[in-house]
Formats: structure tokens, sequence, C-alpha cells
């Protein structure tokens, strides 16, 4: 696959890795952006933002990394500028704010237990504040390891590891004060 | 905690991912970005060389000059600035001249003008006249 791309490079195809890229890492790249901005509609312009951009910068492509990673990190930036912006503090409401209240009526009403235990725990890692939710993503979400996270993110390998464990520590906190209230 | 995090992938996708999928449509409009993207390039460097022409310069002028407006494509496209110098010179927009029978002169003529005023006005409607003035393609 990998191999296949940089062929597609070589002769200059851009479209064709954009095409490439978007049936491999579409769905999974739309689901990171959510992860981020935790809201579908804005997901969506997103992704597609982020592949225009890739098409764009494409010859900046150094084959240093994977394909894949490249895009991830463009996808990444591409994320943390958005939430940066005025436009986003100033006028988005995030889904999960939304959600608060929806999802534990529904919950409480939902009869299938494991369906419950889902959304309580997709619940409280979509609450978590953007850097803490951002490692479990990776971590959990993606599989991908510290060292990889680290270099995705520009954070050192430490900061990783306390981030992870911080977060693991705001989860089990909102998970317990969720079954004790 | 770890031992449920295990199950975030599942989690999320029986719950807040679970119709959030990356559609055709999708697609379809990042196709249409991309290429509409490339064409509005096109029109850029054109407009660009219009309004460079309404003083005679050199081919190697004007490609310094479209390279500092921030133009990409050019840098690997050397080639490209000829052959869009041949046709309009061609078609009657612009008129060359020699200087010491080495270097080469381009400037706009009454026609290009013209050319030049309508992409102006249209620039503001954001259509891509220029484009079709020239017939599309760079043949």
């Amino acid at each position: 696959m990998e191999e296949k791309l940089l062929e597609y490079i070589m002769i200059n195809d851009r479209e064709a890795v954009i095409e490439q890229l978007m049936e491999v890492h579409g769905q999974n790249l739309l689901h990171l952006v959510y992860s981020y901005v935790r809201n579908k509609e804005l997901a969506q312009d997103l992704t597609q933002e982020i592949f225009v951009k890739c098409y764009q910068k494409l010859d900046q492509y150094n084959q240093k990394s994977s394909l894949k990673t490249w895009l991830w990190r463009i996808a990444i930036n591409h994320c943390k500028d958005y939430l940066k912006s005025w436009h986003y503090r100033h006028i988005v409401v995030s889904e999960a704010k939304a959600m608060e209240g929806r999802s534990q009526k529904e919950a409480v009403e939902n009869q299938v237990i494991q369906k419950y235990e889902d959304e309580q725990l997709s619940y409280a890692v979509m609450q978590l504040p953007d850097t803490y939710r951002e490692v479990i993503y990776l971590y959990y979400f993606e599989d991908l390891s510290i060292k990889e996270i680290s270099y995705l993110t520009k954070n050192n390998q430490n900061t990783i590891k306390t981030r992870l464990k911080r977060a693991k520590q705001l989860l089990k906190e909102s998970l317990e004060a969720k079954s004790h209230g | 905690m770890d031992k449920r995090l295990k199950n975030l992938k599942n989690a999320l996708k029986n719950t807040v991912l679970n119709d959030l999928d990356f559609t055709e449509g999708m697609k379809n409009n990042i196709r249409n970005q991309i290429m509409g993207r490339e064409k509005s390039s096109d029109d850029a460097i054109l407009f660009a060389v219009l309004q460079l022409l309404v003083q005679q310069k050199t081919g190697f002028e004007l490609s310094r000059l479209i390279r500092a407006r921030g133009i990409e494509r050019f840098e690997q496209e050397e080639g490209f600035l000829y052959m869009l110098l041949h046709r309009l010179e061609q078609k009657g927009y612009i008129q060359s001249s020699w200087a010491d029978e080495e270097v080469k002169y381009y400037q706009l003529n009454s026609k290009g003008r013209k050319l030049l005023g309508k992409g102006e006005e249209n620039e503001y409607q954001g259509r891509t006249v220029l484009h079709e003035l020239l017939e599309g393609g760079w043949g």
C-alpha cells in the first residue's frame, strides 16, 4: 500500500494519492477529528479541509515518516488551530456539552448494560479537557505507542506519560462520581 | 481503569461515532475543491501576467515578479510562463519586441488592456472568465 503510494507521488499524480488516502484513512481520520472537536458536522468539514490541505502540501512530504503519520500530524495541527480560533471559542457549542443532559437520561432508560457502560465511558472521555482527551484517544483508540504520540503531538514522552496517568485519574473520578450520584 | 479503557474502541464506535461516516459526498466535496483550486491558480497566474505587463518586461523579470507574488506553481513550471506568453501573443493580447537582438520584451496592447479590465471586473464576481477568454486549457 505505502509503496504504491510513493510510486504515485513519483509520477506526480497527486489526485490519485488523495484518492487512495481517502479510501484507506478517510473514516479513521474523521473519527480522529471528531475526538478533537466533538461535533459531527464540524468534524466532517474539517476532515474535508484536511484532505485539501494534504493535497496542497503533498510535494513537501519527505518520506521520513509514513504517509499516515504525516497525514495524522497535519490533521492534529489543523484541529488544534481550529480549537484555538476565535470562531470556535465564541460560536460553537460542542455536542459533548449538549450530550450532557441527553446521555444521562438515555443511559438511565437504557436497559442494555453494555450500552450503558459504553455511553458512560464515551461520555467521560469526551468530557476530558483537550490535552487529556487527546492522549486517551491516541493511546487507547488508535493503539499508538507513547513514542508515536510524542511525535504526533510534538510533546516529549514524559509529558505524554504524565498526561495519560492524570487522564486516567480524571476518568476514574468522573465515572465513580456518576455511579454514586 | 485500564481494563475499562481497553474497551474504548468499541465504546466510542457504539455511541458517539456510531453514525459518523466518511461518505461519498464528502469525497466529492474534496475532489471538487481540489480541482477548483487548480483552476483558480491558473487564473491567478494569467491575471498576474496581465497586470505586470501593463509596463514592458522580459520573461525573466516577469517570472521573478510572479514568484514574488507567492504563486508557487511557477517554481516548477517555468516553461508554462513562456507557453502562456506565446499564446497571449498569438491571440493578440500582447506584443513583443527585441532589444539588442538578445532580450525580448513583452507588453500589453490595447486588446490586452481590455482583457485585463474585464478580468478585474469579474474578479469581484468571483468568476473565472479570463480562463474562458483564452478558450480554456493552455494548449
